[in-house]
């Protein structure tokens, strides 16, 4: 096992090694000129040259590629004729550790990979991808964990209905996820959540909440007589109604009872009561920003309800496709043989479902999740931007738009690293659920 | 021994329901399961066997399927229940418990993601109720069933192990909690005979000791004979014979079982060509069956061969020119890689094999699953490249031909698949499937002579011309098997390999396409390679035969002489594991049960 991860990070290392030479070039060799961008309306010929020089960029393609190698390898060469430039080392670029001398005017050196700066805001690269990576990785996790929970439960739930309504519905839901690009369903999710439903109803955000859980129960309660029962009744829309209308109701009642409360005592007792669903990117408040330092206080408010509709709106795909394996491939494997061994045993039906299908049924699923996971932390591009949402993808794009080259090249390979790592870790957990990957 | 019932069905009816049809399964079936008493379930596939045990355990799928009439009485400890009209919550509390199951497939019906003593354990725990150590008891459980190494088998998942020890498992799960009554739905099927046969005397031994009920479902009469007091031949849902297991095999009374007994190709007799069903009966699509003849023996006798005409073949194959050389060919497969993807140990699939195969005969060849004969099989073809070793068919060198020359070779020698099923693609018709390697190796100058020509074919099979135009579902497995047939004899060859063709087939089906191939050998100068696990099967079919094992060549030479006189340790283990259905081993199993119930 240990050396089937050593193997695979070598391999990772040799594609990180392809993403940093194919982006070099990528951004390279496009048309557009930086030195134009900084320099201002106003920059004369000299002003242009002189930038240029500064930024390395009137060296050949191949030097400027050697040099940035140089300042991602851990192990790099120093040169002490060059003093704060951007382009070879210098004491002041960033700490590192002396090896040996390479020869008189060189020293072999240890570093960290240094992704230079940006050259609009002459940040360095690495600080402004750990102060936007945070948000982007708070989205994707809140996202993924939807997508997962819900996508499992409700594909295990059509899959034991197969054929009914409500497995049907999933189908098409899972098709309209699957297929609604993000920038779409990001604009509708915004404009129905934080636009219609703030303004119009000014619906709070309690009996809202209270409205979905009502739902989940019903249907968990739902489920679990049916699976008792194992006689196919039809849906029973009128339960499910029921406990949704009951759960806005207790919703609503803790709600009032909470303002009351509130008000009398002027103390929050019962919190979030007074939160509406007031949400960035739709107008209301114009950001994006999960943490904003108070100019007075000088703390940091979190503002958690901003992340729901960015996180519902980029878990809906992966949501849909989780939906989906999860039920064809529960399908697959209630018709096992072992599945009938377990029944033949006197297992009880719950534990045949969630003990001996559930877990062999899993793995495309962890593919599924693993690789969607991936590609969010990478920074969903469109959704962040249509929220505003201050994470890398955001990042990303304002980069390229203001041919920041460091930035962006930057944050693709940050995003090369996240796709290695992450795939290594899915072949180790394939390992932990199914015995038969556990191979040297 | 006073006779204490255990199961009793009752006039059972199990129907299911698809869109269009009923279609009823199981039809008015009734018997009585006594203690330390085997009753054997015989059928082909479609007969119900399988549905009848797996309704009294409750386990029909439903819909489709549903219990719509008739009693199954359990005589459990607890007093006498009717399963049949159980709630599934109830039924729990027996399965496992008062009746236990194994099935067909070991391979595939052990979780694979649990370990096996875990699986064990959890039947133990399920229904016993404190002050059981589970671990202790799934432990003596694997020792029972002679399983070595029962620690290590304990720890392992069921991939890690062979298939002979997946179904020990089985057993000791379904032994866990001493079940009065044992269902057992084709559980050596799956196996090598060797293993079969290990397999079956411990299931003897744990009845003897716990005395269970066993009921035995199996296709193979010969393992029925080895094993049972009772038989019960179903056909289409109904019991069409029942009695004890002797009479049935000596003096059965129904056409059916006459045809099931004479159809499995013995090993004692030579035929010109097996006796089937349809010998003895007619069926019509009502399910009543008119009887054509009832003596067995002058059937058998009037397709028996003299020796002097065994002689006669076996002289003229041997004078026959050599149409197949292979010379110490050796394919192996990498099964574990270095850092560099360089493989560092190989599997020797087919290990230095040499023979000959003369024109117009036919070469078994024989072994138990993983010897090696599918590979050697298609490395002839090169459908799998060999490693070394040379391949001479009518003195050109297939190993070294391009891939171009390879596929024009390809049109003389072609091979049968052992799955009808799935060697046709579902979306092709018949004669499009047929015509498609016409048209490759460009035999016929136009569609309409090929389609001629195909037609001719299908009704050489017995399929008729409007089947042409059909998709492969709406064929059974053994019309699949001829439409195959007729597809390798389109490209009109002159060499056919047939690996484990019949292998999937119903007996009676088995044998009508065993007649099949030979007709055809004869019609049109065929050879064969027949490769088969089942030495009964190559021996009826082989003028000569290869017993394969561990990718080696163990022994080679006429089919009758090695048959009658094995010179090789392993060749003399395999024909003895064989269950050959003969009255002398019923008469010798029953007298060995009674002796050991005067040992009690």
């Amino acid at each position: 096992m240990f050396r089937y991860i050593l193997r695979r990070l070598f391999y990772g290392l040799l594609v990180l090694f392809g993403v940093v030479t194919i982006v070099f070039f990528l951004f390279n060799f496009k048309q557009g000129d930086p030195s134009l961008m900084l320099g201002g309306q106003n920059a004369n010929k000299e002003i242009l040259e002189s930038i240029r020089h500064d930024l390395g960029l009137d060296l050949p393609l191949l030097l400027r590629y050697g040099l940035y190698l140089n300042d991602l390898s851990p192990i790099s060469v120093y040169n002490k004729n060059f003093n704060n430039s951007h382009i070879y080392l210098d004491s002041t670029k960033y700490s590192y550790v002396k090896l040996f001398d390479w020869s008189e005017t060189r020293t072999a050196v240890l570093k960290y990979p240094y992704l230079r700066r940006s050259y609009s805001t002459d940040r360095e690269v690495s600080d402004i991808i750990k102060s936007t990576l945070p948000d982007t990785a708070i989205l994707a996790i809140a996202s993924i964990v939807i997508a997962t929970i819900l996508g499992i439960f409700l594909g295990v739930f059509a899959a034991l209905n197969k054929g009914s309504f409500l497995d049907n519905s999933s189908i098409v839901f899972g098709v309209l996820g699957m297929s609604a690009p993000s920038y779409l369903s990001g604009i509708i999710i915004a404009w129905v959540g934080g636009n219609l439903w703030t303004e119009v109803t000014s619906l709070p955000m309690l009996p809202f909440f209270f409205l979905l859980l009502g739902l989940c129960f019903s249907l968990i309660l739902n489920f679990k007589k049916r699976i008792r029962s194992e006689v196919k009744k039809r849906m029973q829309w009128s339960g499910i109604l029921e406990m949704t209308v009951k759960g806005f109701l207790l919703g609503m009642a803790i709600w009032l009872f909470g303002i009351i409360l509130n008000g009398f005592t002027g103390m929050t007792i019962i919190p979030g009561v007074s939160s509406y669903m007031e949400l960035p990117g739709t107008g209301l408040e114009g950001t994006g920003v999960l943490a904003e330092r108070d100019e007075w206080t000088r703390e940091y408010k979190y503002h958690w309800d901003r992340l729901i509709l960015p996180a519902i709106t980029l878990g809906i795909r992966p949501l849909a496709i989780v939906m989906q394996l999860t039920r064809s491939s529960m399908l697959d494997v209630m018709s096992q043989d072992y599945v009938r061994t377990a029944k033949a045993k006197g297992v009880s039906s719950f534990r045949v479902i969630f003990k001996h299908t559930l877990k062999n049924a899993l793995n495309p699923v962890v593919t599924a999740v693993s690789g969607w996971f991936a590609s969010l932390l990478a920074g969903a591009v469109f959704v962040e931007r249509v929220f505003d949402w201050d994470g890398i993808g955001n990042q990303l794009v304002n980069s390229v738009l203001g041919e920041d080259l460091p930035v962006a090249m930057g944050i693709t390979l940050v995003i090369a690293v996240f796709f290695v790592v992450i795939n290594i870790l899915v072949d180790v957990l394939y390992g932990f659920l199914d015995p038969r990957v556990r191979i040297s | 021994m006073g006779k204490t019932p255990l199961l009793e069905i009752k006039n059972l009816v199990t129907e299911f329901h698809t869109e269009d049809e009923i279609i009823p399964a199981v039809n008015n079936v009734s018997f009585t399961l006594h203690r330390g008493e085997t009753i054997g379930i015989v059928g082909e596939s479609g007969s119900g066997k399988s549905v009848t045990s797996l309704s009294a355990m409750g386990l029909i799928q439903s819909p489709p399927g549903k219990i719509v009439a008739g009693n199954i009485q359990l005589h459990s400890t607890s007093g006498v229940v009717d399963l049949a009209n159980l709630p599934n919550s109830e039924m729990r509390k027996y399965r496992g418990n008062e009746i236990a199951m194994i099935f067909q497939e070991p391979m595939t019906s052990l979780n694979p993601v649990y370990t096996c003593g875990n699986q064990v354990v959890e039947a133990i725990k399920l229904h016993q109720k404190g002050g059981v150590n589970a671990k202790e008891k799934a432990l003596q459980l694997f020792r029972e069933v002679k399983l070595s190494r029962p620690n290590e088998i304990f720890k392992s998942y069921p991939h890690e192990i062979s298939g002979g020890q997946k179904q020990r498992v089985m057993i000791a799960m379904a032994m866990s909690c001493e079940p009065s009554i044992l269902i057992a739905d084709e559980p050596t099927t799956a196996l090598d005979v060797t293993v079969q046969k290990e397999i079956l005397e411990l299931m003897n031994e744990m009845q003897y000791k716990k005395k269970m009920g066993i009921l035995f479902i199996t296709h193979d009469l010969g393992v029925i004979a080895e094993l049972a007091d009772k038989v019960i031949v179903m056909n289409k849902g109904r019991i069409v014979e029942s009695g004890n297991v002797l009479d049935i095999f000596s003096n059965p009374q129904h056409p059916y079982t006459r045809g099931l007994l004479a159809c499995r190709p013995t090993l004692k007799r030579r035929l010109k060509s097996l006796p089937t069903t349809s010998t003895f009966m007619t069926q019509n699509n009502d399910g009543s069956i008119v009887e054509i003849t009832d003596d067995v023996q002058s059937v058998l006798d009037k397709l028996e061969l003299s020796n002097e005409q065994v002689a006669n073949r076996i002289k003229h194959v041997l004078s026959q020119r050599t149409i197949l050389k292979v010379q110490d060919l050796k394919t192996y497969f990498p099964i574990n890689n270095n850092f560099f993807g360089k493989p560092k140990r190989w599997l020797r699939a087919v290990d230095g094999v040499s023979f000959e195969v003369f024109e117009g005969e036919t070469l078994g060849l024989v072994g138990e699953s993983g010897c090696g004969k599918t590979t050697l099989g298609r490395t002839i073809l090169r459908l799998i490249e060999p490693t070394s070793g040379s391949i001479q068919y009518d003195g050109i060198e297939i190993t070294e031909l391009s891939q171009s020359e390879l596929r024009k070779m390809r049109k003389n020698i072609q091979i049968i698949f052992q799955d009808p099923y799935s060697s046709l693609n579902p979306r092709m018709t018949i004669g499009a499937a047929i015509m498609e390697p016409m048209r490759v190796h460009g035999i016929f100058d136009n569609d309409v002579d090929r389609k001629d020509y195909v037609i001719a074919l299908l009704k050489r099979v017995s399929m008729k011309e409007a089947h042409f135009y059909r998709y492969p579902h709406e064929f059974s497995g053994g019309q699949r098997q001829r439409i195959c047939i007729a597809r390798a004899l389109a490209v009109k060859p002159r060499f056919i390999i047939c690996d484990e063709s019949v292998s999937a087939l119903d007996v009676s089906v088995q044998a009508e396409v065993l007649n099949l191939l030979n007709e055809l050998r004869d019609e049109f100068g065929l050879t064969y390679v027949f490769i088969s696990h089942d030495l009964s099967v190559v021996k009826y079919m082989s003028d000569r035969m290869i017993v394969m094992n561990k990718g080696k060549v163990e022994e080679i030479g006429i089919a009758d002489e090695i048959y009658a006189n094995p010179k090789n340790a392993y060749t003399k283990k395999l024909i003895d594991s064989i269950p050959k259905g003969e009255i002398e081993d019923i008469k010798a199993h029953l007298k060995r049960k009674e002796e050991r119930q005067i040992v009690i």
